[in-house]
C-alpha cells in the first residue's frame, strides 16, 4: 500500500528530526505554542458579542475592524516604516505559502477585533475574569475540498485578569484549561515592549525559561533569569522588523524560547540564526537582537 | 547511565549492555510498540527482539543516539510483527487510521514502490520536514514515527485535538505537493 511507503520511509528519517521530536513526546508539555494565523479564502469571521468598534488606542495601536479595512489595506500584506511594523488583519490567504497554511488558529471577533488563539493553560481558572460574550459561530478554519473542519472557538469569553481586554481574552473548556485570545493582527508593532510589555506584561516576571529545538531533545532550562530578565529589558526597548525583509526562512530556526510567567501564562519565543527573534504568532514582525548570551550562558 | 558508555558496553559484548538499555529506555521502547499492536504481550515480544537486534548490531553499529537507533529497530519489529498478524484486517486501530492518512500524500496512481526508491523518499521527507517548524515537524512525526494518538500528539504540543488533526491534514497536503515538487510521481 502507498500509505505503508511513506510510513517506512520515516523510518530513515533524519535522527535529527526524530530526536526533536522525541523531546516533545518526552517533555508532554502542556503548555501552547502559538499559532501562525492563515486562513482561507472567503472564510466568515464569528461575530461575537457587539461590534461596537472601540477607539482604544495605545502603544500597539488597534487599527480598526478586520470588516471596516478599506479593500486596499486589506491586500496590503505589511506596511512598515518608522512607525512600526504593520500587521495586517486576518485575510484570504488562498494559495500561499503551503507550509504556512498548515498553522492555522481558530479566533473570533469581539468589538470589531479578531482574536486568535495563542495560548493554552491547563488548569487557569485563576485567569478567568468577567464574562463579555459568547461566540456563536464557528467557522473558523479553512474551506476544505471535504467540508470544513472543526476547531471552533465557539462558546462564552471571558476577560483575563490582569490582563487588558483590548489584547487578550479567553475561553475555557470543559477540562477546565483556559486558551487565550490575542487581538494579535491589524495592530502596529514598534518595539518588543508594545508585545512582551503591553501585552502579557512579561519583563521581569519570568519565573521559568527554557530553550528548545532540533538537537535538544526535551529543551533545555535556561538558569540565569536575571540574564534573560535584562536581555528582555533589551528586546522591550528593541525597533520591530519586518519579517519579509529580514528574510526569515524555517529553515533558519535555531529553537523557540519559552517563558512562562508565575500565573500560567506562556510566551514563545522563535529564536532564529542572525540573532532575529520572533513572537510565535506574530509572523510578520521580529526583532534583531543577539540572543545567543541568555540561550548559550555566555557571559 | 549514559548512551555512550550503554554503547561501549554493547562493543565490549558485556551482557550489561541489556540490563542498563532496559532500565533506561524499556518504557519508551513498549510505548511505540505498543502503539502499533496495541497488545502488551506482543509489544514485549517485539521490546525484547529489539534487544537482541542491538546485541547483534552493535558492533558494527555505534549509534550516536541509542535511543533513537533502539526505537527505529523496535518500530521496525512491530510494524513486521503486525503486518504478519493482520494482513488482511486493518480497520480500527491507529496503525490503520495513520496508513489511510498518508494515503492522502500519494494519492492515486502507482504504487510508489515501483517508481521510488525507499532511500530516495526519506531523505525527501526529510527535506520536507526541515521547512517546518519544530511544533510542526513534531506533530508529524509524533503521529506518523512514534504512532502517538492524536490526543497524547495534541497534549505534548500543547494544542486542542481538533488543531492537531487540521495542522495534520495541512502537513500531509503539503507534503503530496513537495513530493511531487521534487520530482516523484505519485
Amino acid at each position: 500500500m502507498r500509505g505503508e511507503q511513506i510510513l517506512d520511509a520515516l523510518e530513515q528519517v533524519d535522527e535529527e528530526l526524530l530526536y526533536e521530536a522525541q523531546g516533545f513526546r518526552g517533555q508532554r508539555r502542556k503548555k501552547s505554542r502559538w499559532p501562525l494565523v492563515s486562513l482561507a479564502a472567503c472564510l466568515c469571521l464569528v461575530v461575537a458579542g457587539t461590534m461596537v468598534a472601540q477607539l482604544w488606542r495605545s502603544p500597539m495601536e488597534s487599527n480598526g475592524s478586520v470588516g471596516k479595512e478599506s479593500h486596499n489595506q486589506m491586500e496590503t500584506e505589511l506596511e512598515h516604516g518608522s512607525g512600526g511594523v504593520y500587521v495586517p488583519p486576518l485575510e484570504a490567504n488562498e494559495g500561499g505559502n503551503m507550509v504556512t497554511e498548515a498553522d492555522v488558529a481558530s479566533f473570533f471577533t469581539y468589538q470589531g477585533r479578531s482574536y486568535v488563539a495563542c495560548s493554552r493553560i491547563p488548569d487557569g481558572s485563576h485567569l478567568v475574569g468577567k464574562k463579555l460574550g459568547t461566540s456563536d459561530g464557528h467557522v473558523d478554519e479553512w474551506t476544505l475540498e471535504s467540508g470544513y473542519m472543526e476547531d471552533s472557538a465557539r462558546g462564552d469569553f471571558y476577560a483575563v485578569n490582569g490582563y487588558d481586554p483590548t489584547h487578550l481574552l479567553c475561553m475555557q473548556d470543559e477540562e477546565g484549561s483556559v486558551t487565550l485570545y490575542w487581538n494579535n493582527n491589524d495592530i502596529t508593532v514598534k518595539t518588543g515592549s508594545d508585545v512582551l510589555e503591553t501585552v502579557f506584561h512579561l519583563p521581569g516576571q519570568v519565573v521559568e525559561a527554557a530553550v528548545q529545538g532540533q538537537s535538544m531533545a526535551g529543551g533545555r532550562d535556561i538558569p540565569h533569569l536575571d540574564r534573560l530578565h535584562a536581555w528582555l529589558e533589551e528586546l522591550c526597548n528593541t525597533p520591530a522588523v519586518s519579517a519579509e525583509e529580514a528574510n526569515l526562512t524555517s529553515k533558519d530556526v535555531y529553537g523557540d524560547l519559552i517563558l512562562k510567567k508565575a500565573d500560567g501564562v506562556t510566551v514563545h519565543l522563535v529564536l532564529y540564526d542572525g540573532g532575529y527573534v520572533q513572537i510565535e504568532g506574530l509572523d510578520p514582525v521580529c526583532w534583531q537582537l543577539d540572543w545567543t548570551p541568555v540561550v548559550q550562558g555566555k557571559a | 547511565m549514559e548512551d555512550e558508555q550503554i554503547v561501549a558496553l554493547f562493543w565490549r559484548r558485556d551482557q550489561e549492555a541489556i540490563v542498563q538499555s532496559q532500565r533506561k529506555y524499556h518504557p519508551y521502547l513498549s510505548k511505540i510498540a505498543y502503539n502499533i499492536l496495541h497488545d502488551q504481550e506482543d509489544s514485549q515480544e517485539v521490546v525484547n527482539d529489539t534487544y537482541f537486534k542491538a546485541w547483534q548490531s552493535i558492533p558494527p553499529q555505534r549509534p550516536s543516539k541509542l535511543s533513537i537507533y533502539l526505537g527505529r529497530l523496535t518500530r521496525h519489529g512491530a510494524i513486521d510483527r503486525y503486518r504478519h498478524h493482520t494482513s488482511q484486517k486493518r480497520q480500527g486501530d491507529t496503525y490503520a487510521m495513520c496508513l489511510e492518512e498518508l494515503e492522502e500524500c500519494c494519492a492515486t496512481g502507482q504504487d510508489p514502490q515501483q517508481v521510488l526508491d525507499g532511500k530516495l523518499l526519506a531523505q525527501a521527507i526529510s527535506r520536507f520536514l526541515c521547512t517546518l517548524k519544530p511544533q510542526t515537524r513534531a506533530m508529524f512525526l509524533g503521529r506518523y514515527y512514534f504512532l502517538d494518538s492524536l490526543k497524547e500528539v495534541a497534549q505534548y504540543c500543547g494544542v486542542h485535538e481538533s488543531k492537531a488533526k487540521s495542522t495534520l491534514f495541512r502537513v500531509r497536503k503539503a507534503l503530496r505537493a513537495y513530493l511531487r515538487q521534487e520530482g516523484f510521481d505519485l
